[in-house]
């Protein structure tokens, strides 16, 4: 603050304005983000304060809070879909096939006669599994490796950040796609393969967080005398990485979800007669003539889920004021 | 003092008279009044200062009369140059004003070009933009300005991109390109205040020549006094919103009318013997939403009595050509120890 | 900017070595003895085994076969797949042109929607229109693309038929029915594009218009459709830009699908089959190919973001 500039103290008659920035424009009008310009006295609507705590900020985004709920609702689902759905989701029913939405079955039955509104929650349980896997399975490899990266800098940096390039360069869809239909068909083997494809981008992301906070508390230690870096480092990293991290790691979950359906879909993860999202639709699109309502619901189901996971995500990145370096 | 372009006679209509004029942006729920009736006026060929803090409202007053204020911004009052009402005039009037009669230069040289065009393309634009004409002859009129503004090689650097010129460099470019539809009056948004000090003073000094070459008029806005000794023939001091004080050079300095002004002279490191310490007035300017009542500078005044905190003052004609907005101006001497 | 040219293309060197590596060391995933597993599992017979295990020279180490495989890699030829006799490369070739112009014909779309609705919305943010388009494009970006795929071929396929929901017609055959054939396989990959566009140019645009170089055009007397135009455009292409180098392989990625959905003898549909018939010296191939496709649309991303900004031009 008190780094004034000779040139500044030669002639400003201002000695008490103190910050320099203030002298840009007169009514300290600021350009926020959208690009409009408004006088900065006044409060923008989308500001909170940094007092409040997180989940006080968090509960302030409605949409993000009624998207947490919808996937509470629907992880409580998944998990109790035994005592949830009296209907089993793999018992045929050859003469009602294709039958419309009733009091029996609120989502209809699908060509065999099934139930889907219990394939759509027994559905649930494996999409939900396999993502969950491919997210878990990424951070897990990823953090200690973008940690390395980030930390030990030199050649094994630029080996680990050359492999996420050439992964990053192969279409993620193609590469998972490749690399379950190797392994063979099934929910694990598609986990395994979307965690490959995710890696690199939270390897990068933990490797970028570190870098940065290594950069500023060095600049930092070296004008307060007696500060130990590394044990500054330790602890903003931990802060600093945590944050984007997990709003990343929410924003990949639909990804994932939204992969692990397409594979499915053709016919690469979960066998029959299992559901999941992914196979009930391309069930249904081998009915679309008979049945093609039939689309709606696990479509939806995907697309549902996945906005949910993004505006959960969207929140997450607001309440904890992440920012994000280099990745 | 730059008082060798003014012309004699008082008799003249000004070029341009703003009355009342007033800017209010729309917050999300107030309104925020942040210029609150300016009145000023210049003939051709003079120089005006506005002077001001941060938060007096004197580049917000330079930006509403070109209509460069952000779409939330309300205007209202008079300013009419040559002849023609600025305020609300509709957009198309407005474009055929802006850069042809009246063109403005900003504070920050290093954003104010366009970064993906180069140099040439941007001054071109600007002449064609109201002159037409084949691009041959507005590429020629372009170095023909970078020589003016004292840019070596014009014919070459107009080839070349605003990243490759210098902060004092980007502004002469920026005056070359105000002034290439050869303007009556140019607003310059302190010009200098981004520059390092010696290229500060070469850019006054070409500002100063170009006005003395060109005859345009000029309205310097700025927060130091320092630069309005050197180019101003009259000046205006805004504080809060309001024009507090306008006064000829020569009697602004030695005589000012209000204690603020005073306060902004005080403050200026020339007018304080050596070994003195540097005196500034306490605190700083209010913010448009905690306007106080009665004089808006009461609170920081040391002469303030209990009137001030009562009746907000209005600008008063002194009878010898100068305006103040303070009660108390007759009673206080605020002669300047120098 | 040759020389930033050529620098671009030395640096794709190693990275190429890289993906090389990784697209012949899947390869190890194979589960169980690779060459039983690729000659069809507990169904080979004892001969096809042997064939297999000649053909890829899984009898040698892994290091011979990948210099073996890499040699010829160099010059596009990936060896022949296990169940055709043609080479890989010329099969990969009969079926790109239909991919590019699915990949094309999506980004073509996903740019005539997205640009002018990022302009709309980045001009004015937070006007009506421009919440009409967040609102639009965030519900674009939830819709898994295959879906909508199948969502359109109900639509108007099987409940209206106005286009059909299968196959695909050169251009040189009847460019009215190659059209009616690709529209909805490109809206299906195209809508996602368009949204990502448009979010990114917003953004762009948004802060481009708040710079101090467009108050300067503003001030200089330029109509607004040259201000937002001319320099609103040209400086906030360069995000852009970027995003539609990631398109590409989205677009890539997601012709597998759309492909298999359409039932369009592509590039993607290529890859599926060979995944599904575990055609390993096919998916290498196909995976390189694609692989070596986006490198070179990331190239010419590159050049052209060198183009458009005379800074990188000379770092």
């Amino acid at each position: 603050m008190n780094e004034r500039k000779d040139s500044d103290v030669s002639t400003d008659p201002f000695p008490t304005s103190g910050d320099e920035r203030r002298l840009d424009l007169d009514v300290e009008l600021e350009r926020d983000t959208e690009g409009v310009w408004t006088p900065s006295s006044l409060p923008s609507h989308d500001e909170v304060p940094p007092h409040i705590g997180f989940w006080k900020r968090f509960r302030r985004n409605k949409v993000a809070l009624v998207a947490a709920i919808y996937l509470v609702l629907l992880v409580l689902a998944a998990v109790f879909a035994k005592q949830l759905v009296p209907q089993n989701p793999n018992v045929q029913n050859l003469l009602q096939v294709n039958a419309k939405p009733s009091g029996a079955h609120w989502f209809g039955q699908d060509d065999l006669g099934r139930d889907v509104f219990a394939r759509i929650i027994y559905g649930a349980r494996i999409s939900l599994e396999a993502s969950f896997l491919a997210v878990a399975l990424a951070l897990v490899v990823a953090l200690p490796l973008g940690l390395v990266a980030g930390f030990v800098g030199g050649w094994v940096d630029q080996v680990l950040m050359r492999i996420s390039d050439a992964i990053q360069v192969i279409p993620a869809l193609v590469l998972a796609l490749v690399i379950s239909g190797i392994l063979g068909p099934s929910t694990t083997n598609v986990g395994l393969a979307l965690a490959i494809v995710f890696a690199p981008g939270f390897v990068r992301l933990v490797r970028g967080q570190v870098i940065g906070v290594r950069e500023e508390t060095y600049i930092e230690a070296s004008r307060s005398i007696g500060a130990k870096p590394l044990f500054i480092i330790r602890k903003r990293v931990l802060h600093n990485v945590a944050s984007p991290l997990i709003v990343q790691a929410a924003v990949t979950f639909g990804f994932a979800l939204l992969a692990e359906a397409s594979l499915s879909f053709l016919g690469l993860g979960v066998q029959a007669p299992d559901a999941s999202w992914g196979t009930m639709l391309s069930r249904a699109f081998a009915q679309v003539y008979e049945a093609g309502w039939l689309l709606w619901i696990p479509g939806g189901a995907i697309a549902i889920t996945v906005l949910a996971f993004n505006l959960i995500g969207d929140g997450l990145r607001d309440a904890l004021g992440t920012e994000t370096r280099g990745a | 003092m730059a008082s060798a372009a003014a012309p004699g006679s008082g008799v003249a209509r000004p070029l341009l008279e703003v009355t009342d004029l007033s800017v209010a942006f729309k917050g999300h729920k107030e309104i925020v009044t942040v210029v609150d009736h300016a009145s000023f006026s210049l003939r051709a060929g003079e120089t005006l200062g506005i002077v001001g803090e941060s938060g007096s409202g004197k580049t917000v007053s330079s930006l509403a009369l070109l209509g460069l204020l952000p779409a939330s911004a309300r205007v209202t009052g008079s300013a009419t140059f040559d002849g023609r009402q600025l305020v609300n005039m509709p957009a198309r009037k407005l474009r055929n004003v802006r850069g042809n009669d009246i063109s403005i230069i900003f504070q920050e040289p290093m954003t104010s070009l366009d970064p993906s065009f180069t140099v040439g393309n941007q001054l071109a634009e600007a002449y064609r933009n109201h002159r037409g004409g084949s691009k041959r002859a507005a590429t020629a009129r372009a170095a023909e300005m970078l020589r003016l503004v004292g840019i070596p090689e014009p014919q070459r650097r107009l080839g070349e991109y605003p990243h490759n010129f210098s902060g004092g460099m980007r502004q002469r470019v920026m005056i070359a390109m105000s002034l290439i539809c050869s303007p009556k009056l140019l607003i310059a948004d302190e010009p200098t205040t981004a520059l390092d000090v010696t290229i500060q003073s070469q850019i006054l000094e070409l500002l100063k020549s170009l006005q003395a070459e060109l005859g345009m008029a000029m309205i310097f806005v700025t927060h130091d006094l320092g630069v309005v000794a050197s180019v101003c023939d009259q000046v205006s001091v805004m504080y809060a919103g309001q024009v507090i004080e306008q006064s000829p050079i020569d009697d602004f300095f030695t005589r000012p009318l209000h204690p603020y002004s005073a306060g902004l002279l005080d403050s200026m490191p020339q007018s304080v013997a050596k070994g003195e310490r540097l005196r500034m007035i306490a605190g700083t300017v209010p913010p448009p939403s905690r306007i106080p009542v009665g004089c808006r500078f009461n609170p920081r005044c040391q002469y303030a009595v209990e009137a001030c905190v009562v009746t907000a003052p209005d600008l008063e004609a002194t009878g010898d050509g100068r305006e103040v907005r303070c009660i108390r101006h007759a009673e206080l001497s605020l002669e300047i120890s120098r | 900017m040759l020389t930033f040219i050529i620098r671009r293309i030395a640096a794709l060197v190693p990275l190429l070595l890289i993906v090389s590596v990784i697209v012949f060391g899947l390869i190890v995933l194979v589960p169980g003895d690779a060459s039983t597993t690729l000659a069809g599992g507990d169904q080979a017979t004892p001969a096809r085994i042997l064939q297999v295990r000649h053909q890829l020279g899984l009898d040698r180490s892994f290091l011979s076969q990948y210099g073996r495989w890499a040699g010829h890699a160099i010059h596009l030829d990936f060896g022949r797949s296990l169940y055709s006799n043609q080479t890989i490369t010329s099969e990969i070739w009969q079926r790109f042109p239909i991919t590019l112009q699915i990949a094309g014909g999506a980004l073509f779309f996903g740019l005539l929607i997205g640009v002018p609705l990022g302009i709309i919305s980045g001009i004015r943010p937070r006007s009506v229109a421009d919440r009409a388009v967040v609102f639009g494009t965030s519900a674009a970006i939830a819709m898994p693309s295959f879906w909508l795929a199948l969502i359109l071929i109900l639509n108007f396929a099987v409940y209206r038929q106005i286009l059909p929901s299968r196959g695909f017609v050169n251009f040189s055959d009847s460019p009215y029915e190659w059209f009616r054939h690709l529209l909805l396989p490109w809206i299906a990959l195209g809508v996602l594009t368009a949204a990502t566009i448009a979010r990114q140019l917003r953004g762009a645009l948004a802060d481009v218009m708040a710079s101090d170089h467009i108050r300067t055009s503003r001030s200089k007397g330029l109509a607004p459709l040259k201000v937002v135009g001319k320099h609103g455009l040209k400086n906030a292409s360069a995000p852009v830009l970027t995003v539609v180098g990631l398109q590409v392989a989205y677009l890539v990625g997601g012709t597998v699908i759309v492909e298999s959905i359409f039932g369009i003898a592509g590039l993607g549909s290529y890859v599926l089959t060979a995944v599904t018939r575990d055609d390993l010296p096919a998916i290498q191939g196909s995976v390189m190919f694609i692989a070596l496709l986006t490198i070179i649309v990331n190239l010419l991303v590159d050049v052209s973001y060198a183009l458009l900004n005379p800074k990188v031009r000379v770092e």
